[in-house]
């Protein structure tokens, strides 16, 4: 997988839309070529090498590390509302509100355990 | 010369007093796109939003390259790129610690504005050569050019009284709930200083001079020139149309030199670079608080002098409303504006809050703002965003906390900010004070609006009672040293009032515009 599929995959469990792919290296390459190489490189690596990316770019995030990773999600996420097919991904437009402080209170616990798994991997990894 | 509001509300008093004057300007023009024109959110519901949302060459995506200059997302939208295109071409800037934001679009910054029209009050103008009394006559003949919606309430005091305003605008569920709180804890509240209430909005709720009323599309942070909201073009346009302005678009005035007759302006054509030479009885500078500032140390050839430049500090706290997490995303509100709020208090003076709705701009603005794994951040944007909304509070700006803005002899301007240090205590106060209505934040979460991007610029050129250098105006709006020239954007304000100050800034260009025109007629 490439590093669109990854995260898109990793961010909504699907493949990714073949317009979208496309639209993400044309940004990307617009967008990030002003990060030096070893960003480029220390970025790559984690593609290659990581398993759970979200995990990784969580932590990423929290610390202030690998910017051009957290970059790259966000980058996604820009991209992934524009499509119709997206949209309840990004919005809610009926009331749920037992279950939306359901699923946040779960959100919640299953970002704590990302988090340690993210720092572990970037201990691993980065130091 | 410049269509931003202090421009436009000049041309319009020339308008009504008979005179024509020619304006000169940049005048850049919103691209012609389709523009959706439906509910935003039926529009996404269908449509492949690409062009609309991220752009054809990803101008959305502005803030992701980390060589950009950082923009309000509002600026950063496909249709909206127009209001800065080619500023930096234009007026070359140096930044340190201040991000400044410039428009050479017709019509100027006010494109994007939030539209919050307020009075200044004879307590924000005490530092200032004139009173309340001496602008009043003009909100009106604003007020009837825009059209200004909201009520007399609670923040009267501090917004002037208004008896010719047009209904408030729906207010979102978020604000009712707010509001709703806040009357129950009115007197509380009231004593400590709190006063919450409907803004004045120059958005129509009623039709008006062939404008629509408001139809809460969402479009706000989406598409230009949206008729509800009114900025300088509908003016320009109407005065155009009506033969009482001419309007010389593609002209970037350079300098100036007086004359026996007037003065001679010299401007340059955008496209083609060639010098061109107006004359006219008397040049009125309206090209906003930087650029104004720029032509008269242009003109002084002084590249040693450091002028004052203020900008309004301000802080953004996110208010959750825990009843409504989980809620129906709210597809029909207005996206700007919903309530403010004053706190006046000896503690930390008067401060003045715009309470925001978070319906219009992309969801995915929000996904860096919170804390968790990427799919639990998905599942906050789609849950807990419903139940947001953010407060700006601003703070008056004097002087002694502005920043400083020099041209060097490239002809580059430099500016130098300063951090602002904000009032120890103050956040957790006001943290407090919201609590009592329901709505959450913490601390931690509350972010400090960057040095300039509050958009509300002044102090270059004050105007003062007895000018002593070649910075300052008379009461009046004249330059000190020409005889023919006079000022009339926010460069004149000698402070900054804990609000925007636009609708002061028009109102005082006309009161100029008035004596311009007396001088002018005594003349002949």
């Amino acid at each position: 997988m490439d590093e669109a599929e990854q995260i898109y995959y990793a961010l909504f469990k699907e493949e990714i839309p073949l317009k979208l792919k496309n639209r993400f290296h044309e940004a990307a390459s617009r967008l990030f070529s002003s990060y030096s190489q070893d960003r480029k490189e220390e970025c790559q690596k984690a593609f290659n090498e990581v398993k759970d990316i979200e995990a990784l770019e969580m932590a990423a995030r929290v610390q202030g590390k690998l910017p051009l990773l957290v970059s790259k999600f966000r980058l996604m996420i820009y991209l992934s509302e524009t499509l119709p097919q997206n949209k309840n991904h990004f919005l809610n437009l009926q009331d749920k509100k037992f279950k939306g402080k359901i699923i946040i209170f779960f959100s919640g616990l299953r970002s704590v355990i990302k988090y340690i798994k993210g720092i572990l991997i970037l201990k691993k990894i980065y130091v | 010369m410049g269509s931003g509001t202090s421009g436009t509300a000049a041309a319009l008093r020339f308008a009504d007093q008979g005179i024509t004057p020619c304006l000169l300007d940049v005048g850049i023009k919103p691209p012609q796109k389709k523009n959706p024109f439906m509910n935003l959110y039926a529009y996404r519901k269908k449509k492949d939003c690409f062009s609309l949302m991220i752009g054809d060459e990803f101008e959305a995506l502005n803030n992701l390259g980390p060589q950009n200059k950082l923009l309000p997302i509002k600026l950063t939208t496909p249709q909206m790129g127009y209001i800065t295109a080619h500023s930096e071409d234009y007026s070359p800037v140096e930044e340190e610690n201040f991000s400044l934001i410039q428009s050479f679009a017709q019509g100027g910054l006010a494109n994007a504005w939030g539209a919050g029209v307020y009075q200044y009050t004879d307590k924000e103008l005490g530092k200032f050569p004139i009173k309340e009394s001496d602008l009043k006559p003009y909100y009106h003949r604003l007020n009837q050019e825009m059209g200004i919606s909201g009520c007399n309430d609670d923040l009267t005091p501090y917004f002037g009284r208004d008896d010719d305003l047009q209904p408030p605008l729906r207010l979102s569920s978020n604000a009712s709930l707010i509001i709703k709180k806040y009357q129950r804890k009115k007197s509380s509240l009231n004593q400590i200083g709190f006063f919450l209430g409907r803004p004045r909005l120059a958005v129509l709720t009623q039709e008006k001079n062939g404008r629509n009323p408001c139809r809460y599309l969402n479009l706000e942070f989406w598409q230009p020139l949206i008729s509800s909201i009114y900025t300088p073009s509908f003016t320009l346009k109407r005065l155009v149309k009506q033969k009482k302005l001419m309007y010389k678009k593609g002209f970037l005035v350079k300098s100036w030199s007086e004359q026996k007759q007037g003065v001679a302006v010299h401007a340059e054509k955008v496209r083609t670079k060639e010098r061109v030479t107006f004359f006219c009885k008397t040049l009125v500078l309206a090209a906003g608080a930087v650029n104004s500032a720029r032509l008269v140390l242009s003109k002084r050839k002084d590249y040693h002098t450091k002028l004052v430049l203020l900008d309004n500090p301000a802080l953004q706290f996110p208010f959750v409303l825990p009843s409504r997490i989980g809620g129906r995303l709210e597809t029909d509100a207005f996206g700007l504006t919903q309530l403010n709020c004053i706190y006046d208090s000896k503690a930390y003076g008067l401060l003045q809050g715009s309470i925001l709705e978070l319906t219009s701009p992309a969801r995915a603005v929000f996904f860096g703002n919170f804390p968790l794994a990427g799919r639990d951040n998905l599942k906050m944007i789609r849950y807990f965003l419903p139940g947001l909304v953010v407060m700006q509070l601003f703070f008056s700006a004097g002087p002694r906390q502005g920043a400083f803005l020099a041209l060097n002899q490239n002809g580059k301007l430099e500016i130098k900010g300063d951090s602002k240090h904000f009032p120890p205590g103050l956040i957790k106060k006001v943290l407090k004070i919201f609590r009592k209505m329901g709505a959450y934040s913490l601390s931690p979460l509350v972010v400090k609006v960057p040095p300039g991007h509050s958009i509300h610029y002044g102090g270059t050129l004050p105007m003062v009672c007895s000018p002593q250098n070649e910075y300052n105006c008379t009461p009046q709006g004249q330059l000190y040293g020409e005889s023919c020239v006079f000022v009339v954007d926010g460069s004149i304000f000698p402070e900054l009032g804990a609000k925007n100050s636009t609708f002061a800034v028009m109102a005082n260009a006309m009161r100029i515009t008035d004596h311009i025109v007396s001088r002018l007629r005594k003349n002949q």
